[in-house]
């Protein structure tokens, strides 16, 4: 059986026809062409399919497309300015060195985003809690703290909530 | 609904549109190469398919009315990757080259041998009668059908497939499969519209409907709102850099009179905006809330209106010139307009744009005045050409998109370097950041020569950061694309009664239409590979380019030359009727032969002096001796109706190989782990066999198979530079430069075994099916075992060859076409009963493939002087822009008698003798025909194309 979905994904508004036992994963990267989220286990476990869902983290292979409706969604796509220019937050993965193979990369990022966002300072510890979800092979963790840590710091800054 | 149906024999239910088309079905069941280009005319028959043992145009074809039916599409005719019969049999005849339209042949050629086994040659074209190709002339499906029922009652050919050549070479000169033939004739992926990805955004232009205007106010504030616009580009807001869109040497012989857009147009269908949006629908509905206001300018069309003292300036902006700048530019930039944007000369070109000269050049050798005097008749005759479309089957079209940070462009160009370049420039970014992939080119003829639609797509990618697909319309691809320019060409000739030739002016005016691209160069041509077929002292040429507001033009194959051919061969038959001479006797009596020295080269380099060479190898005296035996020279024919005249004629021709001096080709070839062979060529196979010639170099001096050869051509990251397949420069350039990298690899290979035998080089030889033997020893060492000794952790490493070639050195080809035509003295009509193609090609590399050229470009240019030709109307408006109106020879139009003859002539620079083959056969139709509607009726006509009304008129009846 097939379903009408209207949502908002990186502010456009969407119409989709899915199937009903599909994967909100399966209409971002099959329907939407949102290649930043990437299927990695499909069963919920590595977060590299994370995406915000009225501005908070999900992993969308485990949540159905259908739930989707009157959704607010979110992808590493809408991070990029219209003129192609990267956000800070992934801008700062490069210059941390926290890109190797760089597959689970856009799924930290969308989990960072509330950091980064928040108005109050986390700790490495909290950073290192809110992306518990998210599994790297590669880098050891240690320089995608980084990242999180300097933009947030850099947010508040700009904010003037942080000297 | 639901649509059931059985496709190539597998039961298929979709839910699906019934009222879109059923292409539109069985393109989204991923049978992609039922493809459409001419925007569902139902005219050329890319979306052939069979549906209940019938076949239909699929685009024509309701998806709601498959429903219960059985559908057989071309991809369902190879079993996996084998080939069918009748597929193979068309690789093997040479017909497939850029091929859009292959598959669809084949599935035609097999549903007509499977309901008729022994078809006739009326049968066969019955069959072939809805399908269009360009390319190969349509002789060769004959051949190809023959094959075809050869193999399926004996399992082999018996029919020579055409004559070889080199009796001590292996594949060089001999007929073997094209190396891309399998995947172009199976419909598997291969042209640019196959790479394209989901999510793909979509770019629309809006164009001018005016001929001559300034913009004085675009509003795009509407537009810019609706769903899915990412972004629309205007005069208002594109970089500020002027360019030209003509893929041409650097600095380019043309002036930089554009940029993406302009704040004038200057033909109808120019650019006024781009809209890209997420899809096409969205793109159109925003182009159409955009708000142009114009300022209305009166335009000029031909030669003779932008000549006119007062004419209308096209262009009137800022003159500049990157190199010899005249001095008093100051005060001839007084009058300049700043509307009109800026004209920028990389060096002088003699243009003068207040009087809407683009380019001009001036020669002369000898005295003519003096050889005008000494002649016992002068004439003086004007003849004039017409605007021409090139109509390749796959449209111009790009699909670019960004890969971190770097713009990959799928382009279908004959120049892949020269695109990068132009796209850099335009997006003012360096060379490193770009990778054009040249995918195959479903036709090409000169007009992929220019790089028309990826500046554009490759800048809204760059800024937009997202994937473009752009495909020109059929109408677009007349009204805002590259064309043959329209020349009024002069020829004033003197003779002797003894059939010698005292002198030659010619004054060539061409029109180069809204922009200036091969401004020069084309019209220079039609005096630089017309005159140095005569032996005279005394030739003089004026060239002059004129803007106008006529739909813009370019380079196609001949380039210059056809409209010189035709205005000086017909000259030349015109002065031998009045001094009572044969013109056969004074072709032959006049013509160059080996060694004589071309001084009026001198005078006709592209914007620089030219080399003066001697003629090399030179088959044009054994051209003219085989095709007058053939066509019976002066024997009358009577037809037994007497409304039907019949006359016979023939014309000289002549082209370059590539441009010696200035082109450049590059060729990387290694030997692979287990003794095979990759080749990077720069060379661009535009469908002509360029990538077999490489593959045939690198087997013929390896000692191996072709098959143990493979290649990657024209792909900018992963190839070395070549300056693009124009100019017939791909033979002689590229495939020069792939001989010389097949013998440095050569030496490197002897070397590395002398090392790993112990041997000395001088010793050893290569040897089939693949290894290096020892004369000495006996030893034999596999290309396998040393190249996997050589790629060990103690070997010296990955055995290469590199080839670079450059010249001074020309080929010049030469030929003679005939033809025998009969004229309707009631209705105009004219028949072109045979038609002989003579060439010297040097060594023909893939024979079949060369004839299949020349068949193609010949029937092409019958098209061209019998009814081809773009329409305008009084407001600049192109009334026939699409295959049927405009109309394009199909299979029913062949000469009844058509016959491509290769000599066999050693060229002593061209790779294994070979010279160029296919432009030079687009230059001898239309004089030939014209010389033979005189022999039949007597009359000259003077311009293209030969229309029944030009007859009539001439003949007092109408």
């Amino acid at each position: 059986m097939r379903k009408d979905i209207h949502c908002t994904v990186n502010g456009m508004e969407r119409e989709f026809n899915v199937d009903v036992r599909s994967s909100l994963l399966e209409m971002l990267r099959g329907e939407e062409h949102a290649h930043s989220v990437k299927k990695g286990c499909e069963v919920g476990e590595c977060g590299a399919c994370t995406v915000l869902i009225d501005g908070r983290p999900f992993v969308s292979c485990i949540y159905l497309a259908i739930w989707a409706e009157g959704k607010d969604i979110m992808t590493s796509e809408g991070l990029v300015d219209k003129n192609g220019k990267l956000s800070d937050i992934q801008e700062a993965f490069i210059s941390e060195g926290a890109v190797q193979c760089g597959f689970c990369t856009p799924g930290f990022i969308m989990s960072a985003i509330p950091i980064i966002n928040a108005d109050r300072k986390y700790s490495r510890d909290e950073i290192k809690k809110w992306i518990a979800g998210n599994f790297c092979r590669c880098t050891g963790y240690q320089k995608i703290v980084d990242a999180i840590e300097k933009t947030q710091e850099k947010r508040l800054r700009e904010k003037g909530l942080l000297k | 609904m639901k649509i059931n149906c059985v496709i190539n024999g597998r039961t298929k239910e979709f839910e699906f549109d019934p009222a879109r088309s059923l292409r539109e079905l069985l393109v989204s069941d991923g049978h992609f190469c039922v493809r459409d280009s001419d925007d569902r005319e139902g005219f050329a028959g890319s979306d052939t398919v069979v549906v209940d043992g019938i076949p239909v145009y699929a685009n024509l074809m309701l998806a709601g009315e498959v429903d219960g039916c059985e559908i057989r599409t071309p991809d369902g005719l190879a079993d996996g990757r084998r080939l069918s019969v009748v597929q193979q049999a068309m690789v093997d005849a040479g017909v497939v080259q850029s091929a859009y339209n292959a598959p669809a042949a084949a599935l035609l050629l097999t549903w007509l041998l499977e309901n008729n086994p022994d078809p006739s040659k009326e049968e066969i074209k019955d069959a072939l009668s809805g399908i269009f190709i360009r390319d190969a002339g349509y002789e060769h499906y004959y051949l190809a059908v023959k094959l075809a029922r050869e193999k399926i009652a004996s399992g082999g050919y018996t029919s020579e497939i055409a004559p070889e050549f080199r009796e001590e070479l292996s594949v060089v000169g001999k007929v073997k499969p094209k190396v891309d033939g399998r995947q172009l004739v199976a419909g598997w992926k291969s042209y640019v519209e196959d790479r394209v990805e989901p999510g793909a955004c979509a770019l629309v232009l809006l164009r001018s409907p005016h001929p001559h205007a300034y913009i004085t106010k675009i509003d795009i504030s509407e537009a810019e709102k609706m769903p899915g616009v990412l972004t629309i580009i205007t005069c208002e807001n594109c970089p500020d850099v002027f360019y030209m869109q003509a893929g041409q040497g650097n600095p380019e012989p043309s002036p930089h009179d554009r940029r993406l857009f302009n704040r004038k147009v200057r033909h109808v269908g120019d650019r006024v905006a781009a809209v890209v949006a997420e899809t096409e629908e969205q793109a159109k509905a925003a182009r159409d809330k955009i708000r142009v206001e114009y300022e209305l300018l009166k335009p000029v069309f031909t030669v003779e209106e932008a000549m006119a003292s007062d004419a209308p300036l096209v262009h009137n902006g800022v003159v500049e010139y990157r190199a010899g700048a005249p001095e008093n530019l100051d005060e001839y930039n007084k009058t300049a307009d700043p509307r009109d944007g800026k004209v920028i000369y990389q060096f002088p070109l003699h243009g003068d744009i207040r009087h809407n000269i683009a380019a001009a050049a001036h020669g002369k050798i000898g005295d003519v005045e003096k050889g005008f005097a000494d002649a016992d008749v002068v004439i003086e005759r004007t003849y004039q050409t017409s605007q021409i479309q090139c109509t390749p089957l796959e449209p111009h079209v790009c699909y670019a998109k960004m890969d971190n940070d770097r713009l990959v462009i799928h382009a279908s160009t004959q120049v892949p370097w020269h695109l990068r370049r132009i796209v850099a420039w335009v997006c003012q970014i360096p060379e490193n950041k770009i990778h054009v992939i040249k995918e195959k080119v479903g036709g090409g003829y000169g007009s992929k020569q220019d790089v028309l639609v990826e500046d554009l797509v490759g800048y809204a990618t760059w800024i937009t950061g997202r994937p473009i697909y752009y495909r020109n319309t059929r109408e677009e691809e007349f009204i805002a694309n590259s064309t043959r320019h329209p020349m009024r060409v002069t020829v004033k000739m003197g003779g002797r009664k003894d059939g010698s030739i005292t002198a030659i002016y010619m004054d060539v005016r061409a029109n180069t239409g809204p922009y200036g691209n091969h401004c020069l160069t084309v019209p220079m041509n039609a005096c630089s590979k017309t005159l140095p077929l005569i032996k005279c002292d005394n030739m003089k040429f004026d060239v002059i380019t004129y803007y106008t507001n006529i739909p813009p033009t370019g380079a196609y194959q001949g380039y210059g030359a056809p409209k010189g051919t035709f205005g000086l061969m017909m000259c030349m038959a015109e002065l031998a009727d009045k001094l009572g001479v044969d013109y056969m006797d004074m072709a032959k009596k006049n013509r160059v032969e080996e060694g004589y020295m071309l001084e009026i080269l001198k005078g006709l380099g592209e914007g620089r002096e030219g080399n003066v060479v001697p003629v090399g190898s030179c088959g044009l005296g054994e051209a003219l001796d085989k095709g007058a035996a053939m066509i019976e020279w002066g024997k009358r024919e009577v037809s037994v109706d007497p409304d039907w005249k019949i006359g016979k004629g023939f014309a000289m021709i002549q082209q370059g190989s590539g441009l010696p001096g200035l082109d450049h080709a590059n060729c990387d070839v290694k030997l692979l782990t287990d003794g095979t062979f990759m080749i990077h060529s720069g060379g661009a196979d535009l469908g002509t066999g360029l990538d077999t010639i490489s593959v045939k170099m690198v087997a013929e001096v390896m000692c191996v198979d072709m098959d143990r050869v493979s290649i990657l051509s024209g792909d900018t990251d992963n190839c070395n530079f070549d300056t693009g397949a124009y100019a017939s420069s791909g033979t002689y350039f590229s495939g020069n430069a792939s001989l010389k990298a097949a013998l440095d690899l050569k030496t490197n290979v002897l070397d590395e075994a002398a090392y790993q035998l112990g041997e000395d080089v001088e010793d050893l030889e290569l040897r089939y099916p693949g290894e290096v033997h020892s004369l000495k020893t006996g030893n034999v060492l596999t290309y396998a075992k040393l190249s996997h000794d050589a790629l060990t952790g103690t070997g010296r490493g990955q055995v290469t060859g590199k080839g670079s070639f450059v010249t001074n050195d020309s080929a010049i080809p030469y030929g003679a076409h005939f033809a025998q035509v009969a004229v309707n003295v009631r209705t105009g009509e004219v028949k072109v009963q045979k038609f002989y193609a003579l060439q010297d090609a040097g060594t023909p590399i893939n024979p079949e493939l060369a004839l299949c050229q020349m068949y193609g470009a010949a029937l092409k240019s019958i098209g061209h002087s019998l009814y081809e030709g773009m329409v305008l109307d009084a407001d600049g408006t192109c009334l026939n822009p699409n295959f049927t109106d405009y109309g394009v020879p199909m299979i029913s139009e062949m000469p009844d008698d058509f016959k491509a003859v290769l000599l066999d002539i050693n060229d002593a620079y061209g790779p294994f003798g070979a010279k160029s083959i296919s432009e030079i056969a687009t230059n001898g139709a239309a004089p030939a025909i014209g010389v033979a509607i005189h022999d039949a009726v007597g009359i000259w006509i003077r311009s293209w194309p030969f229309t029944p009304e030009k007859i009539l008129k001439e003949l007092g009846r109408m």
